[in-house]
């Protein structure tokens, strides 16, 4: 026994078996997603369910009254699946012809944009035919994503780019399927049981026959979805990942070229109001002993930053255009890169073998013979001409380098301090150190440097910077001054000393630039402070500032 | 090159131009006209025509009328327009031309082959 269902097609009333019905309903609804929203489509269908019911008749005769799976699987292939409508005979639907197209349909809907139905793009109508949802929500959804965050633009852009438009009759026909809801997932298990079940047990058992099948390929498809999505992104990735590397890698280059070519300043010296910059090729000039190792170094320098930027900006350029490679581009970058490397570490060798050894030239001067009192001696430091920011003290004024004149480098490398325990002699001491390629050149450099310090009856004026002759190079040339006390003898350091005294020590501990402003005196154990009232107080100061910025940190 | 494939391309693009001639003298229904395109081959399955009859009907060259029919569905009567008319007369030219420069092709080509043998 089986289950029959009437049919009405175009007036004629048909029975039909409950498979045929299945069938044939399906074919129809394949046709009619064909021409889904095209303006024909009502009298398309119309027509062609005139002829089917004329062929039913012929194939009934008068004997006959139930339409069979059998009737209907001719009647279908006298009309030819929907994707042979157009006549669009290429490759896809020539591959997919050994398949049965519900197989197809089920198997590989994919997403396209829609050419008929579109506002801009056709992606909206592409995505609800993808999910089985009125295009109308996805577009809503979009103008919200629009209204809400602003992203809608962009996001509806990128599926332009990357989703293609369904161009021929398969690509439309892959591109609606049959939507993935639950409704339909039941719908699709019984369709497959009734009309592919045969099929199946012919040619792979119970293959199609399992009814997760469907769920599985609902969510299949989901996931393939997001698979593409993601791999088209990707790509959209590349070419935004490739603009980037083309303008991050040009920039860099262009930045480095305009340094070599003295565009910019590219080394700031100290100063804060006062600009002490140097471009790179003075500042080579006082550093390299030849104009050939500057420029070799400068070059291999070059090389060895700016080649990775130009293959950067040349992958870039690869991600945007594939396909387009400059032949041995690369090996020829390489090579400049290794070239680099090589100029690089022979200069360097060479810089380095010239800092190789160190000479210390002192120079002594006693107290007395400078005429000064030995009761108490005030230390105070020289005036600044460069307005070298004070309250960054010490640190900002041993950075200081300025070649104020063609043969002359003013330096601010330079520290004093105070011998920690008491001598027989009160004396200043001027160090001078240079490093150089030999002893002897060494410690001609450091004999070279020009440094003058002041005084009268009871006090000391040190000059905060010092300096050298420019063709002596710079090599590490650094003073420090050093006062021997005699026992009971007091100094006191003004504030302007503060920048150029370093590690002062004293029985209390007391850390540089607190010590300025007060009266100290050498004893036995070293020095020690005679006007800083109390020094617990001098730390619960210190303490305080401390909390200050703790609290600050919190707040 | 697939033979099926290039053969469809032949047939589609006469196709259009084969519909309207049959209904230069006589109006059909698309069953007729099926006939004869079949037995021409120049169609392989039926539902190529109706989109095909769809699509010149709503560019004007074809309209239609309904017929009652004893033995089964009422039947859609196509005939061509007046526009229908002078597209078909354009398109026979065209194809005249085409047989004639084809036919030449292929005879020119032909005794070439034997002359050279």
């Amino acid at each position: 026994m089986k289950k029959t269902i009437q049919v009405n097609l175009s007036g004629q009333v048909f029975t039909l078996d409950e498979d045929a019905y299945d069938r044939l309903s399906a074919y129809l609804n394949q046709i009619s997603r064909l021409y889904d929203r095209s303006a024909g489509k009502e009298e398309i269908l119309q027509d062609i369910e005139v002829r089917i019911a004329e062929l039913f008749i012929e194939k009934l005769g008068e004997l006959r009254q139930v339409v069979s799976l059998r009737d209907v699987d001719s009647v279908i292939e006298i009309m030819g699946r929907p994707e042979q409508f157009e006549g669009d005979f290429d490759g896809e639907s020539e591959a997919s012809r050994s398949s049965t197209y519900e197989e197809n349909e089920y198997r590989a809907r994919r997403l396209f944009r829609d050419p008929d139905d579109q506002v801009i793009g056709g992606v909206c109508s592409g995505i609800g035919y993808y999910f089985g949802i009125d295009p109308l929500w996805v577009r809503i959804a979009f103008v919200l994503a629009l209204v809400v965050f602003g992203t809608g633009v962009l996001f509806y852009i990128i599926l332009h780019i990357i989703v293609p438009e369904a161009k021929t009759a398969s690509e439309k026909l892959h591109m609606r399927g049959e939507p993935v809801n639950i409704g339909s997932i039941g719908k699709s298990i019984e369709e497959e049981l009734n009309a592919f079940g045969e099929r199946f047990s012919n040619s792979g058992g119970a293959f199609g026959r399992s009814s997760g099948k469907k769920l599985a390929r609902g969510i299949d498809r989901t996931f393939y979805f997001i698979a593409e999505l993601l791999r088209k992104l990707f790509n959209v990735i590349g070419k935004f990942l490739g603009a980037l590397f083309v303008i991050l890698g040009t920039f860099t280059v262009i930045a480095l070229l305009a340094a070599l070519f003295n565009v910019a300043d590219v080394i700031h010296f100290g100063a804060d109001r006062w600009s002490a910059s140097m471009d790179i090729y003075e500042w080579g000039e006082i550093v390299f002993d030849s104009s050939e190792w500057l420029i070799a170094s400068v070059a291999g320098l070059f090389l060895l930053v700016g080649i990775p930027f130009i293959a950067l900006a040349y992958s870039g350029l690869t991600l945007l255009f594939p396909g387009n490679r400059i032949p041995y581009l690369g090996t020829a970058l390489f090579g400049l890169w290794f070239l680099g490397l090589v100029l690089t570490i022979f200069s360097g060798f060479s810089i380095l073998k010239s800092f190789s050894k160190e000479e210390t030239v002192i120079e002594r001067y006693a107290l007395e013979e400078l005429g000064i009192r030995q009761d108490t001696l005030i230390i105070r430091s020289g005036s600044d001409p460069f307005n070298i920011s004070a309250s960054r003290g010490y640190s900002a004024n041993r950075d200081f380098m300025i070649k104020l004149s063609d043969d002359k480098v003013t330096r601010g490398n330079l520290e004093f301090t105070i011998m920690e325990m008491p001598s027989k002699r009160a004396v200043v001491e001027i160090c001078k150190r240079s490093e150089g390629a030999t002893f002897d050149q060494a410690q001609s450099k450091a004999e070279a440097i020009n440094y003058s310090f002041e005084n009268d009856s009871n006090t000391l004026i040190f000059n905060p910077f010092f300096t050298f002759p420019s063709r002596d190079l710079l090599r590490a040339q650094e003073l420090t001054i050093h006062l021997s006390m005699t026992e009971g003898m007091v100094v006191f350091l003004d504030e302007s000393s503060k920048r150029i005294i370093k590690d002062i020590p004293n029985v209390t501990n007391i850390y540089d630039p607190y010590m300025t402003g007060h009266y100290w005196k050498m004893e036995k154990e070293g020095l020690i402070c005679l006007d800083c009232e109390e020094i617990e107080k001098s730390d619960a100061q210190n303490e305080g500032i401390k909390e200050v910025s703790i609290q600050v940190n919190i707040d | 090159m697939n033979i099926e494939n290039s053969k469809a391309q032949l047939r589609k693009g006469i196709l259009e131009f084969c519909v309207l001639a049959l209904l230069k003298h006589k109006e059909a229904y698309p069953s007729e006209l099926l006939t004869s395109l079949k037995e021409a081959q120049l169609i392989v399955v039926e539902g190529t025509l109706y989109p095909l009859l769809s699509r010149l009907k709503n560019a004007g060259l074809l309209t239609y009328r309904w017929e009652e029919s004893k033995s089964g569905p009422p039947r859609k009567y196509y005939c061509l327009t007046e526009q229908g008319v002078t597209f078909l007369a354009e398109l026979s030219s065209s194809w005249d031309d085409l047989k004639l420069a084809v036919e030449a092709l292929l005879k020119d080509n032909q005794t070439k082959t034997k002359d050279s043998k």
